[in-house]
């Protein structure tokens, strides 16, 4: 069926499938054309910076061009290995995308769980309602508010200004910058991922919850029985998509956060592409370190999707991304 | 579905609605908060007097703002870059997207593999930076327009969509002698209308709150949206220099946190204006997403 599906027998095409395949292209011709300005697009924009993937192993230079620089092999990857930074931005790369999937993952399905409880409809509506709107505020803005909120003179210190001696520096001290990058995570995406669940909720049948309370099952009873397995699949296919984050953490909130005062604990592989590609134009340099990361992040969420796979294979109900 | 509760059942309700009311106001606070006090009084604001309503009301910031051309400017670049990101991502992607759910489309599994690996692998900012500056977008306004619209998440989400047309409608136009041109147009698109309407509103507000681009690809200030201004007004200090605007302004420290806490507003209130349409198309789209890609 597919263009690839022309046999391949001793070089020589079957001239019925070519033939057949030409007859049909010339038959749909628009069909194919407007397939083409999409195409180019993702071509260009898609695949046009895997081609340019090419630099890390290069010495790149502006001036001499992509194709006249240098060949150096793997010499980026073994400085980025010693770099002084290097341990510091592994660490605080995974330690953050793995705090913020333990704390920020279980939020939603509690907060769809408890709103699965509520019987009163327009203050289960308005929950939903008001916990969504976060997630199409932009980091930027969500960053300034906190910003707002928590620097020296703003309304958090001056509220703790009678318990704690001097302001917190929740935006300046290390040790508060993975707290407040996860909680505005949580603040920002916990009313998304809830409506996802809240989505799946539906589908159960209620039956179900009738028998179950007939049978005299209590409230935990049913929303372990029926609740939990009911968005199991959802869950699955949530946590998959989150484990890709794992090694990949938003660029924008950690850049919007930080400051070299807080490097210790927030510089990760992406604001560190940042500074010294765009910043510090080592461009070969800052493209191999972000190689890494992309490659465990597609590896994260690959290998997910597999397990996935295999555990749908063994007959439990489960879904995979593709 | 009704049944008695006991009363270990109405203390689990009262403690389930006490969560959520707690929850709301972390939601609700800091919104509130700031657009308090975006219309206070300076010397409220100086003070730290603003808890959760306005004290004294006080709209010089707003004025101020809406008075500073720079401002203006980004508002409106704003607006230009999400309105026509919006109407270009449904201009490229759906026709893709149609071709796509068309079963006579020939090397369709080739093409969806191709399409797939873009979603899966990102190549990351150097190399994708290094594209926008060799295809000659690079500070233009076209860098923060074009490379983002080629998500392959919205065209599943409108394949998906498409597909659901009944076949008999087509069957009977190709019967009439319509082209796929034409069945697209005349038939695909208007039974379309709510998932079109989602998709451009997403492409929109996501335009919309784009920091990464422009911080990426624009050096010159007459391209920059509200989301770099927004930056630079809170978190660099630096206020947009304009023609009006008295030296003793800058001078009140409470007329700047009023000036910063109106910026975020102006950045808050057109996603709240379309907000209703977002919510209201949001659960469907996910929901056709989630279930295979």
């Amino acid at each position: 069926m597919a263009v690839t599906d022309i046999p391949k027998v001793a070089g020589v095409p079957k001239r019925k499938g070519l033939s057949k395949l030409l007859f049909d292209v010339w038959r749909d011709y628009d069909l194919y054309l407007m397939i083409l300005p999409a195409l180019i697009g993702f071509i260009l924009f898609g695949y046009g910076p895997m081609y340019g993937l090419v630099i890390a192993f290069k010495d790149f230079n502006l001036v001499k061009g992509l194709m006249d620089s240098p060949w150096v092999g793997f010499r980026w990857f073994s400085d980025f290995y010693h770099d002084p930074y290097f341990f510091r931005l592994v660490r605080n790369t995974v330690l953050l995308g793995t705090y913020s999937l333990v704390w920020g993952f279980p939020m939603p399905i509690v907060l769809a769980l408890l709103l699965n409880e509520i019987r009163i409809t327009w203050f289960k509506r308005l929950v939903q309602s008001i916990s969504f709107i976060p997630y199409f505020i932009a980091v930027i803005t969500v960053v300034s508010i906190m910003w707002m909120l928590f620097r020296s003179d703003g309304i958090v210190n001056r509220m703790l200004a009678g318990i704690v001696d001097a302001p917190v520096g929740f935006l300046t001290d290390p040790r508060w910058f993975r707290t407040m990058y996860i909680g505005s995570d949580i603040w920002q995406y916990t009313g998304y991922s809830a409506t996802i669940y809240l989505a799946a909720l539906t589908a159960i049948d209620p039956i179900l919850y009738e028998a179950a309370i007939m049978d005299g099952a209590n409230r935990w009873q049913r929303i372990w029985h029926i609740t939990l397995p009911g968005i199991l699949p959802t869950i699955t296919i949530l946590l998959i998509l989150s484990l890709g984050r794992i090694v990949s953490v938003g660029f924008e909130r950690v850049f919007l956060l930080y400051s070299p005062a807080t490097y210790e604990t927030a510089d990760v592989l992406p604001t560190y592409v940042y500074r010294r590609g765009i910043m510090g134009y080592n461009y070969s340099y800052a493209t191999a370190v972000g190689l890494i990361d992309s490659i465990a992040a597609t590896i994260m969420v690959v290998a997910g999707n597999n397990i996935l796979r295999r555990i749908g294979r063994k007959g439990e109900t489960t879904a995979t991304i593709w | 579905m009704k049944y008695k509760m006991g009363l270990g059942g109405v203390a689990v309700s009262v403690l389930i609605y006490g969560a959520l009311v707690a929850a709301l106001c972390v939601w609700l606070y800091p919104l509130i908060y700031i657009v308090s006090s975006s219309i206070s009084s300076w010397e409220a604001l100086e003070q730290g007097q603003v808890r959760l309503l306005p004290v004294g009301l006080e709209f010089s910031s707003y004025r101020f703002i809406v008075a500073q051309g720079p401002m203006v400017r980004a508002f409106f670049n704003s607006v230009l870059y999400s309105s026509s990101r919006a109407l270009l991502t449904l201009a490229v992607l759906a026709p893709l997207a149609y071709a796509l759910s068309e079963k006579k489309l020939r090397g369709k599994g080739v093409l969806t593999g191709l399409l797939l690996v873009t979603m899966l692998f990102g190549a990351g900012m150097i190399p994708t930076y290094m594209v926008v500056r060799w295809v000659g977008l690079l500070d233009t306004r076209w860098a923060i327009i074009i490379p983002q619209l080629f998500s392959f998440w919205y065209v599943i989400l409108l394949r998906t969509s498409f597909a659901s047309t009944p076949e008999e409608l087509k069957e009977s136009a190709y019967i009439d002698g319509a082209s796929n041109w034409t069945v697209f147009t005349k038939i695909i698109l208007p039974l379309s209308k709510p998932i079109l309407a989602t998709i451009g509103l997403f492409a929109g507000v996501r335009a919309w709150n784009d920091f990464f681009s422009p911080l990426l690809y624009l050096q010159s200030k007459e391209y920059w949206p509200l989301t770099i201004v927004l930056r630079n007004v809170v978190m660099l200090a630096t206020f947009p220099q304009g023609e009006i605007g008295d030296a003793s302004m800058y001078e009140s420290a409470g007329f700047w946190i009023q000036s910063q806490m109106a910026v975020i507003v102006v950045n808050i209130v057109p996603i709240l204006i379309v907000y209703p349409f977002l919510q209201r198309y949001f659960t469907k789209g996910i929901m056709l997403g989630a279930v295979k890609g």
